[in-house]
């Protein structure tokens, strides 16, 4: 119980650690939900949900918004298209144009079975390398794997937290807010 | 994916008006079947004029034929693929699909001026012709009369069995509830849906591939059989929503359905390009003489824009107004794209079928005869003018109510099936989990 209060003690001296923020436990999915509705409608930005299953409805009471990532990709396969026919052409019609079986140097029919995987490659190589880059990957730790009670988000814990640096955030609101909502404990968890 | 978070829907079951068509039902079938009817008629009185006419209606019937066969050969596959895949979020949409598939019945009725008509449609069916040249005589064998119509037979038992031993099962469900009807209609969707891509490519090869015997092309069927399998996934929202309208199953489609279902229109238009792109591609790159003769023709003027039309508005249009996630989840616009690919699958059929009219009349013998030597510039121009005969104002006139006639026909038989029973199988075990069915993405 003590422990996850805090696991590193504040050392007489040294700099107190920064808080992360508010972590709160909910007893189910529902309530998890209310909750997210409501602290959207409270005005916090900087906040999330965990539980260890999709959730139907919980994007919609978080309000969450589209992600950019679709842009990336559509930006990857048009360069891998425009990459493929182009370098064909600077090849086969521009740099050493040759006749093949009495085909013009330049047909596009015959170029588009390299466009069409360089398309698929090149987007999904975006696909990967922008999902890592929007989700802030790698990342070797987090603050909030310092709580002993967050391991439970994989099995049966539905959370939310709420980042100290959101302009909405103050400790006591805060944690009185929580509790309203119901939820079941909260915890301070500390940036060290 | 779970559900146990959200308290399931009542859907009030038990009024009448919300699950059955009833009184609706009736003035539909009434209208369709008036306006099919004169529609027909029309078309016969417009085909019986002089001179090529006869010709020219048989092609435009054929046409639109090919377009409510689609209809009902997509339908079916929608339902031998749910039951194949066990699927259970398309259950609320199964009964609409299993009465549309009911149709093979209309539609073989309907073949009927095609059987009669064989002699102006298909060159093969003249003995000079097939012993013109080497490579027709090799085909004699498949393309002679007797095995054509025995094939056709075959084809419709088939479907007709398929079909209506679909909807009968899952009608008794309706009536006894016992799951041995799902499993016997999951049993036999295996062959049934091997049966179904075999007979649909076959149906591309007899009536539309034949029109043009000399034509080689292992793609084509294949093509065919892509077309007719995405006019299910713009018709069935069409249908939803006009039954939404006049308030049947309000609670039961969401647009989470009919977010899946413009995928499948989004993925089959896809394999459609796909498709049409590897045959154009095999062919242009072979050049071999009885390959190119198809796209000879569909390169000259007027049927090259056609051909540009249907690259435009059968994939690059509608790949970027579908692709959005808000498009396929907007009704309006969802309806837009269904109306606009319903047209264009005619277009697609009409694409194939029609130039068929130019390649059988002399100048075309000739001209796809020595195709290797073939220059459209040196084309006389009454052998030009000949290639707009099926986009005159007559010719699209006839084509247009041969539309509505089979199409009035076919809807009039629709309302009819749908009207006696529920629409939705009312105790699949799988309604409740369709009724609740929810998209993460």
């Amino acid at each position: 119980m003590a422990m996850s209060q805090n696991i590193i003690s504040p050392v007489a001296g040294a700099a107190e650690p920064t808080p992360y923020g508010l972590l709160a436990e909910f007893p189910d999915p529902q309530a998890l939900l209310r909750a997210a509705a409501a602290i959207r409608q409270a005005g916090y930005r900087r906040w999330d949900c965990y539980s260890p299953f999709p959730i139907h409805g919980l994007d919609r009471a978080m309000r969450l918004k589209r992600s950019v990532l679709p842009w990336f990709v559509f930006g990857g396969a048009f360069t891998g298209c425009f990459a493929a026919l182009a370098v064909a052409w600077f090849c086969n019609a521009y740099a050493y144009p040759l006749i093949f079986s009495g085909k013009p140097y330049w047909g596009l029919p015959a170029n588009i079975p390299v466009a069409f995987p360089l398309t698929i490659l090149f987007g999904a190589v975006t696909t990967f390398l922008a999902l890592w880059a929007l989700a802030g990957l790698p990342r070797l730790h987090h603050p909030l794997f310092f709580s002993a009670r967050f391991r439970r988000a994989t099995t049966d814990g539905f959370f939310v937290t709420i980042e100290a640096t959101d302009p909405c955030y103050d400790l006591a609101a805060t944690t009185q807010l929580l509790r309203r909502l119901g939820a079941q404990a909260v915890e301070v968890v500390k940036d060290c | 994916m779970t559900t146990i978070d959200k308290p399931r829907p009542t859907i009030p079951l038990g009024t009448r008006d919300q699950i059955y068509l009833g009184s609706l039902g009736t003035r539909a079938t009434r209208l369709c079947l008036g306006v099919g009817l004169l529609a027909l008629a029309g078309a016969a009185v417009l085909g019986a004029g002089e001179g090529d006419a006869m010709r020219q209606f048989l092609f435009g019937y054929l046409t639109a034929w090919c377009f409510f066969f689609s209809i009902a050969a997509a339908s079916l596959f929608f339902v031998l693929a749910h039951h194949l895949f066990k699927a259970s979020w398309s259950v609320v949409l199964r009964r609409l699909a299993e009465t549309l598939a009911c149709n093979f019945i209309p539609l073989m009725v309907l073949l009927l001026p095609i059987l009669f008509g064989l002699h102006r449609l298909y060159p093969w069916t003249s003995a000079a012709y097939m012993h013109s040249s080497a490579d027709l005589q090799n085909k004699s064998g498949l393309l002679n009369e007797p095995f054509f119509l025995i094939r056709c037979l075959f084809y419709f038992i088939l479907l007709i069995g398929l079909s209506w031993y679909f909807r009968r099962q899952s009608l008794a469900q309706d009536h006894d509830g016992r799951l041995s009807h799902l499993r016997a209609l999951r049993w036999h969707s295996g062959w049934g849906f091997l049966a179904l891509f075999w007979i649909i490519n076959f149906i591309g090869a007899d009536l539309v591939m034949t029109l043009q015997p000399r034509w080689l092309s292992y793609a084509a069927p294949l093509f065919f059989f892509s077309g007719v399998i995405m006019t299910i996934y713009a018709a069935l929202p069409l249908l939803a929503m006009w039954l939404q309208r006049n308030g049947r199953l309000d609670n039961a489609i969401t647009l989470d359905h009919y977010q899946d279902l413009a995928r499948w229109l989004f993925a089959w238009m896809m394999f459609w390009m796909y498709i049409a792109f590897a045959q154009y591609m095999l062919i242009w790159y072979a050049n071999i003489p009885q390959e190119t003769s198809f796209f000879l023709v569909r390169d000259l003027q007027p049927w090259l824009w056609i051909t540009l039309a249907l690259l435009f508005g059968h994939f690059i249009m509608p790949f970027l107004g579908l692709l959005p996630r808000w498009a396929k989840r907007n009704k309006r616009v969802l309806a837009f794209w269904c109306v606009w690919l319903l047209l264009f699958g005619y277009l697609d059929l009409f694409w194939q079928i029609m130039p068929a009219v130019w390649v059988n009349t002399p100048a075309g013998r000739v001209a796809l005869q020595h195709v290797n030597a073939f220059d459209p510039y040196q084309l006389a121009p009454t052998a030009r003018y000949l290639l707009w005969i099926p986009l005159s104002t007559s010719a699209i006139l006839i084509d247009v109510l041969c539309l509505l006639g089979i199409g009035g026909l076919f809807l009039a038989h629709t309302f009819h099936l749908l009207r006696q029973e529920a629409l939705l199988p009312l105790k699949d075990p799988h309604l409740p989990s369709s009724l609740v069915f929810e998209e993460l993405v």
